[in-house]
This record gives C-alpha cells, sequence and structure tokens, in this order.
C-alpha cells in the first residue's frame, strides 16, 4: 500500500490574515454580484477591484513574505 | 528584522577597516557597491512611495485614488522585502498581525453599531407659511420668473395645441408638452377631482358619493370600521396578536401603512400636523388664501411615497425628454394610493383629504417625512428617506382626523453625510444645490436650494425636461439590495463613513466607483450638452406682476435675474472657481466617453426658438394698485420672505415668533 504524507504547519496568525484576506476578497465578490444584478457593471468591476487592491499588502505577506527555514514551525504530520 | 540581502553578506566578508579605505578612493567600488545596494534602495523607494501616497491621501483630503496608491506600493513593497532579503519568523508575525490589525480595526470603525447623531433641530426662528405660488416651478409656470420661461411650451407645441392642451384642462408646459409626460402627470390631473369631499382652498373638488344612504359626507353620524365583523389584515393582526380591530392608533397607523404599502407605496410615514406646513395660498386657483381655519380638524398627516424607479433613474440621463415622465409616474401612483385610502377613511366616518403632485397639494411634504422619523434632510433642500431610495421618491399626502399614532423624528446620520459629501453640488449644471454649510431662510437651518435657478433649468431646458442629476448621483440613490442596506446601516452607525463615501475635499468612493453609468443603457446613458431658455437681453421683471389673485411683490424678484436673462452668458458653472477647479476647464474626470462632461453646460440659448417679445401671462400693477387691490381683498400675496404689514390676508398666530414643531403640533392639537 502507498503510503501518502502530508506536511502541514500554519502559524495562527496566518490564519488570522488568510480569513482578513478571504473576508475582502469575499466583499469584493458581494459587491462586485450585487452591482453587475443592478445594471451598473462598471461600479461592480471597481469595486471589486477596489478591495483586491485593499487586499494586496496581506497577499503579498502571505505569499512573499517568508520566514528563514529554521524558524518554520514543528510541522504536523499525518500518515495513511 | 533582518534587511540584508545576499550581497551585503558576502560585502560583510570584508574587513571592515579595508573596506572603508577603498570606499575613500575606488569610484569603481563605490558603483559596485551601490549596484549591490539596488535591491535596498529599491525597497526604500517603494516604501518612500507608500509613503508619499498616504501622506498625499491625507493632503489631498481623503482622495480614494490615491489611497489605492498607497496600498498598491505598500504590497510591491512587502513582496520586495520577501523576495530579495531575509525574513525572520517575528517579521511574518509582525507584517501578518499588522495588516490584520488594520483591517480589523477598519472592519471594528464600519461595522461597530456607533451611537447615530441626533436628528438636527432645523426650527431656528420665526418660521412663516409657504405660498404655494412662492415654489420655483409655480414662480416659472406664472411668469414671475420671465414670459420666455413661463411659454417654454412654445418651443414644442404649436399655438393650437397649446390651446388644445388648456382647454384639455393642462397647463400647457414642460410636463404637458409630449405626449407620456402628458399621460403620467395626466394621471394627476384625473384624481384631483377626488381629493376631498368638498372644496376648499378654490380647488376644482367633486364629492365622489357614497352609495349608502346613512353617508353625509363629513357628517357621518357613526362611524364604519375596516369591514364588517372588524378583521385586521393578516401580517397587522400577526403583529397585533389578534383579528379583531379595536381601532387604536397604533393599530389603525400599521393598517395604514400596510394598505399605503399593498397599494404600491414604498414608504408610508405619519406625524402630527404643524400648521405651518399648510401653504398659506392656492396655486391652482391663482392665489386662494388657505386660512388655517378651514382646516381645524386635520391633526395628522399621512405620507405615500413611490419610488420613481432605480432603473430608470440609473438608465435614462436625467437631459432627456423621458425624465419628466418619472415625476409623473409616481406623482400619479402615489396620488392613486392617497385618493383611494382618503376615500376609504371619509366612508369610514372621518375626515380626509388629499394633496398630491405636483400642484395639487394644501402642505409642504417634507416635514412630514421628517418629523414621522423618516429621514433626515439633505443637501438637496429635501428629505433622505432611506427606505425610499433616498430622494428618489414622489409622494401624496393624506391629512386627517383619524386617529393615528404618529412618528417623531430620528437620527440617520444623512445631515452628518451630505456635511462630508457635495456630489449633487458638483453635478448640478446651474450650480443651484448649494456647495457650502447650512444657511438660515425663513427661521429654518438647513441647505437651501437656488429654487429659481432649479426650476429655469428644469423647465426651460431646450434638451429635454428636467433635470434629475442630483437624485442620480446621490449615494442614497441605490436599489434596496442587501448590499445597500448594509450601506445604509455603516452611514448611520460609523464615524469613518461620511469620509469614505463622502467627497467633499476631495474624490470620494461614489466617485470612483462611478454608479451612474449603466451598463443597461450603455453609451446611451449619457446627458446631451445643455441649452436652456433665456429671457430676453437685458430683461428685468416688473413688480407688483398680477396673476389671477395673486400679486407677486418687489421682495419675489428672483436673485438670479441676470442670470436667466443672459448678461453675460456665464451661466451654469462656467467660469466658476471651486476646489482649484475652474468650471470652463473641466476635468478629465468629469469627461463622459464623448468627451462631454456631464455635469456641464455648453451653450446657452437666447430663446431662438421661441418668438420674441412674448406677453407675461399676467399683468404689471403700479403699486398703488397693487396696494389698494390687496386691502380691497380681491387679491392676496404671501411668500415668507415678506415683512407682516404686505401680507394678505394677515398671518396666523402660528407665525409670529419662535415656535418649535412639538409646540406647534401641542397647540394644533387643542384647536377645536
Amino acid at each position: 500500500m502507498q503510503v501518502i504524507k502530508v506536511n502541514f504547519s500554519i502559524h495562527w496568525y496566518t490564519v488570522l490574515l488568510i480569513l482578513v484576506e478571504l473576508g475582502l476578497v469575499a466583499f469584493g465578490a458581494w459587491a462586485l454580484i450585487d452591482s453587475v444584478n443592478i445594471g451598473s457593471t462598471v461600479a461592480g468591476c471597481k469595486f471589486f477591484l477596489l478591495f483586491f487592491i485593499w487586499s494586496l499588502p496581506g497577499l503579498a505577506v502571505l505569499l512573499f513574505f517568508r520566514p528563514k527555514e529554521g524558524d518554520l514551525p514543528k510541522s504536523n504530520t499525518v500518515a495513511q | 528584522m533582518e534587511l540584508r540581502s545576499g550581497h551585503e553578506k558576502a560585502e560583510s566578508l570584508v574587513g571592515g577597516s579595508r573596506r572603508r579605505a577603498v570606499r575613500k578612493w575606488n569610484v569603481a567600488f563605490m558603483v559596485r557597491e551601490s549596484f549591490m545596494n539596488f535591491n535596498k534602495y529599491v525597497l526604500y523607494g517603494l516604501w518612500g512611495a507608500a509613503g508619499a501616497a498616504l501622506l498625499w491621501f491625507i493632503a489631498a483630503s481623503w482622495n480614494m485614488n490615491v489611497l489605492l496608491w498607497f496600498f498598491v506600493f505598500a504590497a510591491l513593497a512587502l513582496a520586495w522585502w520577501g523576495l530579495k532579503f531575509q525574513i525572520s519568523k517575528k517579521a511574518v508575525a509582525l507584517a501578518s498581525l499588522i495588516v490584520s490589525g488594520f483591517w480589523t480595526l477598519f472592519a471594528f470603525l464600519l461595522f461597530f453599531p456607533f451611537p447615530i447623531p441626533d436628528p438636527p433641530q432645523y426650527v431656528v426662528g420665526e418660521v412663516h407659511r409657504f405660498s404655494e405660488l412662492e415654489h420655483g416651478f409655480a414662480r416659472a409656470f406664472m411668469g414671475a420668473l420671465g414670459p420666455n420661461l413661463a411659454h417654454s411650451a412654445a418651443v414644442y407645441a404649436s399655438a393650437e395645441e397649446m390651446a388644445g392642451m388648456t382647454t384639455g384642462g393642462f397647463l400647457p408646459n414642460f410636463a404637458s408638452g409630449f405626449p407620456f409626460a402628458r399621460a403620467t402627470f395626466g394621471g394627476t390631473q384625473l384624481l384631483d377631482q377626488l381629493r376631498a369631499a368638498s372644496p376648499k382652498g378654490g380647488d376644482p373638488v367633486k364629492i365622489q358619493q357614497f352609495p349608502w344612504k346613512s353617508y353625509e359626507g363629513d357628517h357621518r353620524p357613526y362611524k364604519l370600521g375596516w369591514n364588517k365583523g372588524d378583521f385586521l389584515l393578516g401580517d397587522v393582526a400577526k403583529q397585533m396578536g389578534t383579528t379583531k380591530a379595536s381601532y387604536s392608533p397604533h393599530e389603525n397607523t400599521l393598517m395604514i401603512k400596510e394598505l399605503g404599502k399593498w397599494l404600491g407605496a414604498k414608504h408610508v410615514a405619519v406625524a402630527a400636523v404643524d400648521p405651518r406646513f399648510f401653504y398659506s395660498h392656492d396655486l391652482l386657483s391663482a392665489g386662494t388664501p388657505l386660512p388655517l381655519e378651514d382646516v381645524k380638524q386635520y391633526k395628522y398627516a399621512i405620507e405615500f411615497m413611490v419610488d420613481q424607479n432605480w432603473s430608470r433613474v440609473h438608465n435614462d440621463p436625467g437631459e432627456s425628454w423621458w425624465s419628466i415622465t418619472k415625476s409623473g409616474c409616481a406623482y400619479s401612483t402615489s396620488g392613486w394610493i392617497a385618493v383611494r385610502l382618503a376615500a376609504m377613511l371619509r366612508d369610514m366616518g372621518y375626515d380626509a383629504r388629499v394633496g398630491l403632485g405636483g400642484q395639487q397639494y394644501d402642505t409642504i411634504e417634507s416635514p412630514v417625512a421628517f418629523y414621522s422619523g423618516g429621514g433626515e434632510y439633505g443637501r438637496l433642500s429635501n428629505v433622505v428617506v432611506p427606505e425610499a431610495g433616498g430622494m428618489r421618491f414622489k409622494s401624496a399626502v393624506v391629512i386627517t382626523d383619524f386617529p393615528l399614532e404618529v412618528g417623531t423624528p430620528r437620527g440617520y446620520g444623512i445631515t452628518r453625510m451630505c456635511d462630508h459629501c457635495d456630489r449633487c453640488a458638483r453635478a448640478c449644471p446651474v450650480s443651484a444645490v448649494p456647495a457650502g454649510d447650512m444657511t438660515v431662510e425663513n427661521g429654518v437651518k438647513m441647505w437651501q436650494v437656488d429654487k429659481d435657478k432649479c426650476a429655469r433649468f428644469r423647465g426651460g431646458n431646450l434638451e429635454g425636461n428636467c433635470c434629475n442629476e442630483c437624485l442620480r448621483v446621490c449615494p442614497y440613490n441605490k436599489p434596496d439590495t442587501t448590499f445597500h442596506t448594509l450601506g445604509n446601516y455603516i452611514i448611520r452607525h460609523s464615524l469613518i463613513a461620511p469620509y469614505l463615501f463622502g467627497n467633499i475635499n476631495g474624490l470620494g468612493l461614489e466617485d470612483w466607483l462611478d454608479y451612474e453609468v449603466s451598463a443597461e443603457a450603455g453609451e446611451f446613458n449619457v446627458n446631451r450638452p445643455a441649452r436652456w431658455i433665456l429671457e430676453e437681453p437685458g430683461y428685468k421683471m416688473q413688480f407688483p406682476y398680477q396673476v389671477g389673485q395673486y400679486i407677486f411683490m418687489p421682495e419675489d424678484r428672483s436673485s438670479d435675474e441676470e442670470w436667466a436673462n443672459g448678461t453675460g452668458v456665464k451661466m451654469g458653472k462656467v467660469g466658476i472657481t471651486y476646489k482649484g477647479v475652474v468650471w470652463g476647464k473641466v476635468p478629465d474626470k468629469f469627461l463622459d466617453s464623448n468627451g462631454r462632461s456631464r455635469n456641464f453646460h455648453h451653450d446657452a440659448e437666447p430663446s431662438s426658438e421661441l418668438p420674441h417679445n412674448l406677453p407675461l401671462p399676467g399683468k404689471v400693477l403700479k403699486m398703488e394698485e397693487a396696494k389698494a387691490l390687496l386691502k380691497s381683498g380681491q387679491a392676496f400675496t404671501g411668500g415668507t420672505n415678506h415683512p407682516d404689514d404686505d401680507v394678505y390676508p394677515p398671518r396666523s398666530k402660528y407665525e409670529h415668533g419662535f415656535l418649535s414643531y412639538e409646540d406647534a403640533v401641542k397647540k394644533w392639537q387643542s384647536e377645536k
């Protein structure tokens, strides 16, 4: 039987940041859908762009702001 | 936080003293060093740009565009930092917490239910009743602003057609100039005869006979209920916990509101009557005085607000021939609701009388909207009612003695919002909407629109009647979706919302979003450059000026008369400097796809589409003649800015000295 090992670790503050980012993008998506529904496509796109731009610093932290190897938390290992 | 690139680490291997020595004379080394420090300089540059954007945002008074650049530069700086430098775990934690914390704080400031500001006290001095002939449209129709504007219908109808309209009961004006406008406003004409059981103020009112033999108009010997068995409407019964009507004021109000909404009203407001709500003189009968003694029984006012429809307001540019029909539709519908429910109240044995649009009112409507707790006065001198699309509604009013539970003024944060927002003032093609602070007129402190300018443009625009621009750009003009309901909540409670949404000092979120562009109407959703009717060059109105029974006195001269006769033709916003923008050089951001400004007039029209030397609808009098007519009771005059001695008939006891709304209501309730 093949064993699949999944290593996954995440700091609480990263979880918080992910939730914040998801919230911003979700709000932007809601604004987009609502505005398109009422015939304001331009406003919808700009609304989404607004929230996307607002989310950029957080995305930059999530994607590019990485610690040195030794600073990573101990990983959880799931073995099957 | 460690800010060292790989190049720097290599550089650090070189001995410190030797490096310093090399630095002194080796230019090549310095260049190489600079190149190696490139990453650091880029990072400093990006943070500098972010900081500059933030300072610019503050310096440019909360300009949304600039704020967005801050986020872009901050993100680039963080990304560059992460890509080019060693990042510690502590730095990641700190950065994550700073970003998360910022947005958590932002969300708290936006969504926490901070206390709503108290409703403003608008009455600050002596308030006089308003003559219906003194509102902008009445002055335009009656000729008080000049003969050309009074004959505005002549630009799209022949003399024969105009005569036909008059015979058919329509005033030949911009509201009756083409078929659909005539059809929609015709609804209000049809309803006019159903406004009351008996005429008041010279109105052409007919009694609608009730078939029951016991019916004697205002004097029914006993009261009837809603129906046999006194069953309440289901949803009201649920609120009352019983199906059986008890006719308490609370229950009556719930029923009236439910019935009004059932018939098509977006919002129903109920307020106690302040006698200063009543007009002093009637428009359609050209000046009949409306004595308060005749209306003492009316203690309550019910306002039925009908939405003019988001899609229409959104998709039809204000300066098109369709604009006026939106008013006509909503006036007719609200009038129909009010007429039917007033008939019901009369049939139940109560007195009820209807005021409906646009010229068949007995009272000013907007105080009913405010004192019922429906909204607050905004920058447009009118009440913004969030539940009814902001100001996108027209309404009809029933005044009655039917016992009702009245509302009280409620805070909505609207005044605070309007204080930070000037979109309507900027959008107004003729600068009729005040851009500054509130002012006091007739003892009322509020933003006062220049009604003459507004009416001249709306009634005399040759490229389409009415205007609608202020309504269209108002942030409260949104459809009734959950998203925008949340927006209203935020504006009510949040301390930062006025800065975020408003734009008094810069470019607000609403400007950036540009809601007034409609996908449904596409490129057709732009205004035409406006042309409008002027008076003859140098024309000066003569006073006293009599129309019907009413005399306009010298105090009634428009403060914008030079503007109206084209002196200099620097009309509208041309040549006005405001917020550093000289109108005439229109900033790109205000141009549409055709390169035309949406809120700017391109040319003026010195009445080339009208015959010259048109007569006034009324006649000019000598002052002695006017005084003699007034003193003998053959003519009347009023107006909020006239001295007491020049008002005929004399002002009521409610119009002397400061009297708050609450005190006026108390006194009026005790009048028998």
